[in-house]
């Protein structure tokens, strides 16, 4: 089991926005998780990451929880976050390098993949620039970059395709298909539901802090709508169903 | 739109008088008083010196005119938000802009006027003659300049054809300079009349451009830029927090950021010395810090005061280092790699000692240049290194807990 989330209960301050959270993601799976604006997806995603504490409850990733070995724990994660977060002092390339020591990969061998990955994105030129240079669509592919040299087991992705160019859309849903092959696995938010419901092997739907249905696309079709349903029409109607009540 | 300029200004004014109170602290105030005094004193001792036979003196006139003429700025108040926030008032922005010009004249003619009455004795030499009206048209010149300066920036608020006969040089270098040359060697009348004619041609095209586009770009990276240096002056008094902190490449000093290797024990180090290098604050604070220190022991041949001083400066400039510490916190990435803060901590701490190594090394150095005492300045080197180690390894641990 890649990530293991149990009864999970967390959030900012004394009062919990997650209430009571639990699902999974095995290897080589990507699950979409998704949820209104204040649903309660980031607050998720801090959590795994480490940023927050949970209250009760515990996260681990391949067995190992943040209180058994921390480093050990951190080690596994790469995150890509909603809005790109870079260093304002550092070039391309000392971010490239930042992230190799962090992680204490091979220079060389991992040279040889951002480079693959710069040209990729069109950013091998623009390795002596800071941060302050770049629009915000370079500043996501940096993110992307960075995070996919690690050799991480798990792959934490904050709406990643706003601000992405098509083709940088195209290229990433590749990146994350040669991911999985390689026995990583993905979770990823987003509101963009027709690709999620192309490329998900599974939704994790989040709704006031708790999880309101879990289950791939096919399972989500049989319960909430029929055949022709997109994932947006089950999200819309189950959406309006839970204001209603 | 007026009224929106007016409520701008009263929140500009209350800014700006919020800040003064800083700057004009009783210290400073009695240090402005003599300073002003001292020059006051040297320039009436300097006048006496002149005459009229010196050939330098007329263009020392023109020279000093054309530096008055460039003190002070169009003021807008507009805010980057008023793109988009004001975009459908767009025709109305004309009287927004007007009332900023009105606010602009009314501060800088002043300053012209006062300006140009301390050179009039030196006017006065170069002329060789006292007559008041011949004083009034340079004052009127340099006033009027200035008005055509600002009359300019109103002018390129709208998006007007490029023209070489008024762009930016011509307007604040050229014409000012051709002017001045004819006030002072030719006839001081003669540059009034022009430089009406100047103010009426640009006045003419700000009436036949105020329907045009407007520059929104130029409005807002002028206003800004005039700012920024506006919080750059408050910020010498006090903290400043809408300065934020730029950065600069500084590839000269890449040899010292590449003093640590790329290992994954010296993820931090790497970082926290590139951050200290290259964000202007804390480089600013450690060199200004280790110059100031430096030409005051290479001048110090007391040889206790030398060891007392370097003591203080090294005490300083790690003092104000130390909260850089916190300075990566916003990044969400710092919390995420799998280091432990304890070797965050360390990274920092092996930052901090690289720094006081050099500063201890060149203070080395100017206290002997300053005592010329081998003796002393090794004592001082000794418990300068002794203070730094004390600093670095228990102080600095102790006040990144209290935090």
């Amino acid at each position: 089991m890649a990530l293991k989330v149990s009864n999970l209960v967390g959030g900012y301050s004394q009062v919990p926005v997650l209430k009571n959270i639990s699902f999974d993601i095995k290897d080589g799976e990507l699950v979409g998780l998704i949820g209104l604006n204040g649903a309660g997806k980031s607050t998720t995603i801090n959590h795994i990451i480490g940023l927050l504490n949970p209250f009760s409850g515990s996260i681990s990733i391949n067995g190992v929880s943040s209180k058994d070995d921390i480093n050990q724990y951190k080690q596994q994660i790469a995150y890509i976050p909603e809005a790109p977060i870079l260093y304002e002092e550092l070039t391309l390339k000392e971010h490239i390098e930042m992230t190799m020591m962090a992680y204490g990969l091979n220079p060389e061998k991992t040279w040889d993949r951002a480079n693959e990955l710069l040209k990729r994105f069109r950013l091998d030129n623009k390795l002596a620039w800071f941060p302050s240079n770049f629009s915000k669509g370079m500043k996501q592919k940096v993110m992307i970059v960075c995070a996919f040299i690690t050799n991480a087991k798990l792959f934490i992705i904050d709406e990643p395709f706003l601000g992405l160019d098509p083709l940088a859309v195209n290229d990433l849903l590749d990146l994350i298909d040669r991911q999985k092959q390689n026995g990583s696995s993905i979770l990823m938010s987003t509101h963009v539901l027709d690709t999620a419901e192309k490329f998900c092997d599974r939704f994790v739907l989040i709704h006031n802090g708790q999880i309101r249905t879990e289950g791939d696309f096919k399972s989500l079709k049989a319960q909430y709508g029929n055949d022709d349903s997109s994932l947006n029409d089950i999200y819309l109607s189950l959406a309006k169903e839970d204001s209603k009540s | 739109m007026k009224a929106l300029f007016s409520k701008r200004l009263s929140a500009h004014v209350t800014e700006v008088t919020g800040y003064l109170k800083y700057v004009l602290n009783d210290f400073f105030v009695i240090a402005l008083m003599f300073f002003v005094g001292g020059l006051a004193l040297e320039y009436s001792q300097i006048l006496k010196h002149l005459n009229y036979g010196m050939w330098w003196i007329k263009p020392l006139v023109v020279i000093l005119g054309l530096l008055i003429v460039q003190v002070s700025h169009f003021t807008t108040l507009v805010q980057k938000p008023d793109y988009v926030f004001l975009l459908p008032r767009e025709k109305d922005f004309y009287s927004y802009l007007k009332s900023a010009y009105n606010y602009s004249l009314l501060m800088a003619i002043p300053v012209q006027i006062a300006c140009g009455i301390v050179l009039v004795p030196l006017i006065n030499i170069s002329r060789n003659s006292y007559d008041i009206i011949g004083i009034l048209a340079y004052l009127i010149t340099f006033t009027m300049l200035k008005v055509s300066m600002i009359s300019f920036d109103l002018l390129t608020s709208y998006h007007i054809p490029k023209n070489y006969l008024y762009n930016k040089f011509n307007i604040r270098v050229a014409y000012p300079t051709v002017l001045l040359i004819i006030a002072v060697f030719l006839n001081s009348y003669l540059a009034v009349g022009l430089v009406i004619v100047l103010n009426l041609f640009i006045y003419h095209l700000i009436i036949k451009s105020k329907h045009n586009p407007l520059n929104w770009n130029k409005i807002i990276n002028s206003e800004n830029s005039r700012m920024l240096n506006v919080y750059k002056f408050f910020n010498m008094f006090t903290d400043v927090p809408q300065l934020t902190t730029s950065v600069k490449r500084r590839s000269y000093l890449s040899f010292l950021m590449g003093i640590f290797k790329t290992n994954h024990d010296n993820t931090f180090s790497y970082l926290y010395i590139r951050g200290l290098l290259r964000n202007n604050e804390f480089s600013g604070l450690y060199i200004r810090l280790s110059l100031i220190g430096i030409i005051l022991l290479a001048f110090i041949d007391n040889k206790i005061l030398s060891v007392v001083i370097s003591l203080l400066f090294i005490y300083l400039i790690i003092f104000q280092l130390i909260p850089f510490y916190k300075h990566f916190e916003g990044n969400a990435f710092v919390h995420i790699y799998p280091i432990s803060e304890k070797d965050k901590v360390l990274g920092f701490k092996k930052v901090l000692s690289f720094l006081s190594c050099i500063v201890l090394v060149v203070f080395f150095i100017a206290s002997f240049i300053g005592t010329g005492s081998l003796v002393y300045s090794l004592l001082s080197l000794i418990l300068n290194y002794l203070l730094s180690v004390v600093m670095v390894r228990i102080y600095m641990s102790k006040r990144i807990m209290k935090s």
